[in-house]
């Protein structure tokens, strides 16, 4: 119960952040915490529908951000059923080769936003690499202190 | 006695490649369905009621942002500003004494024509919490929704001019389309001469298009243009914007005529949502007392 009550604030705070109104330069490096939150979940504590909590999660993310509804699904969906499909072997895998999967789900995240809308220009610009490279930097530290707080939350019983 | 086993919600189960199947044409069908019909309003309205705190919640710095400057706002500007205030109101009191007597004549005079043009427009306050200004998008969200009897195409304004229009309503926001917003469009007319046009959004927040202004019309630099009224989506009347330049070419047409907005865009923090329209004889039925109430409470 402890866990899944962590998982809604982690689930808040990451549509909070990612519709959080920044001026302009901050949001050159933004990072997409919606694919942190969604690889983090599935790396270390994949839920039994934790495919049905993305779906949820993706149709808010869609009404918050003014996409038509189903976006985020397309965005989200993939990626995490790729991870939750070879987590045993993910698992087993270092912390760079995780790293290179968050790479590649943020890539695949913003080609499905912006690109199969034919946001083409939007897609290719230098502002969405940096985003991605934002992301990529910001899921060693994401990661880390999500897995202090998770090891804090599971000792803990109500 | 036996005990019930614990669900353990947190555990790893391998997903099936149907899954990924279904959802993703889920996905497809609802970004199709969302993006030519409006079968999923009712699904989109339900969810606003999870997306609304999180808007408000994530809108917060901003806002604090906004409110800095007033909680840190000297004495001395706050004598000032109070000082300006109630010059500007005494001199609009003295103006709106005059316009007393001729919105009493011009409603004697539309009566006997038996008109039923709009005259007077009920305005209520609103709050932006969120904007999105891209190439694609123009948008504001206001905290005025459903529950505020808020409805779709409410025009709405700031204190200079047409802001844009409400586009769609939520239980207690609403999503305002800028009339910078490449789709959107607004019947417009020439202050001096009447000549009608529309007015496109560029996509930019201070530059407008005016099209369907024939090459020899007469419109020139600095004219202001406003509402015409036409479509009856936009009341008649309110300021839209002022010509910024027109270019005239041998082998168009039209005329490239390229306006600035009136409104404050990109810099208000408060919108007026025009509520309904009265008309003159709604004006005169409401009794003939009300401009005199009018006149005592200007007094």
């Amino acid at each position: 119960m402890m866990l899944l009550t962590f998982w809604l604030i982690t689930a808040f705070f990451a549509l909070v952040l990612e519709s959080l109104q920044l001026p302009d330069w901050v949001d050159w490096v933004t990072p997409s915490w919606l694919v942190l939150w969604a690889c983090f979940w599935a790396f270390y504590r994949p839920m039994k529908n934790q495919i049905m909590g993305i779906a949820i999660m993706s149709l808010i993310a869609d009404e918050l951000m003014q996409f038509n509804l189903g976006s985020h699904m397309i965005a989200m969906i993939p990626s995490v059923f790729f991870i939750l499909f070879f987590y045993n072997r993910i698992k087993m895998m270092s912390e760079f080769q995780k790293l290179l999967i968050v790479f590649f789900s943020t890539l695949w995240f913003y080609f499905a936003l912006l690109g199969l809308s034919f946001q083409w220009s939007s897609f290719m610009s230098i502002q969405t690499c940096f985003s991605i490279l934002a992301t990529v930097t910001l899921w060693l530290i994401y990661q880390n202190v999500l897995q202090v707080l998770i090891g804090k939350v599971s000792k803990t019983s109500w | 006695m036996s005990r019930k086993p614990q669900r353990n919600i947190f555990s790893h189960n391998k997903p099936r490649g149907i899954s990924l199947i279904v959802f993703t044409l889920l996905a497809l069908i609802f970004k199709s369905v969302d993006y030519f019909t409006p079968y999923l309003s009712p699904l989109s309205y339900g969810i606003q009621y999870v997306v609304e705190p999180i808007r408000l919640v994530s809108d917060f710095p901003q806002r604090s942002i906004n409110n800095f400057d007033n909680w840190f706002m000297s004495r001395q500007h706050l004598r000032e500003n109070n000082k300006k205030l109630s010059e500007e109101n005494a001199n609009l009191k003295v103006q709106m004494l005059k316009t007393l007597n001729i919105k009493r004549e011009n409603q004697r005079l539309r009566e006997a024509l038996g008109s039923s043009a709009a005259l007077s427009d009920e305005l209520f306050l609103a709050e932006i919490l969120n904007v999105k200004m891209s190439q694609t998008s123009q948008e504001v969200i206001v905290n005025k929704g459903d529950s505020h009897q808020v409805h779709e195409n409410q025009p709405v304004l700031d204190s200079l001019g047409l802001m844009g229009q409400v586009v769609e309503v939520w239980p207690t926001q609403s999503r305002v389309m800028l009339i910078s917003d490449e789709q959107s469009e607004v019947p417009v007319e020439v202050v001096r001469n009447g000549v009608r046009g529309v007015l496109k959004g560029d996509g930019i927040v201070n530059r407008l298009l005016l099209l369907y202004i024939p090459v020899e019309a007469d419109v020139v630099q600095g004219d202001l243009l406003i509402t015409s009224g036409l479509g009856q989506r936009f009341p008649k009347g309110y300021p839209v914007g002022k010509v910024e330049s027109v270019r005239r070419s041998s082998n168009g047409a039209f005329a490239q005529v390229v306006v600035t907005p009136s409104a404050l865009l990109n810099q208000t923090n408060y919108v007026l949502l025009v509520e309904k329209q009265k008309t003159a004889t709604e004006l005169l039925d409401e009794s003939a007392e009300p401009v005199e109430d009018d006149e005592q409470e200007v007094k």
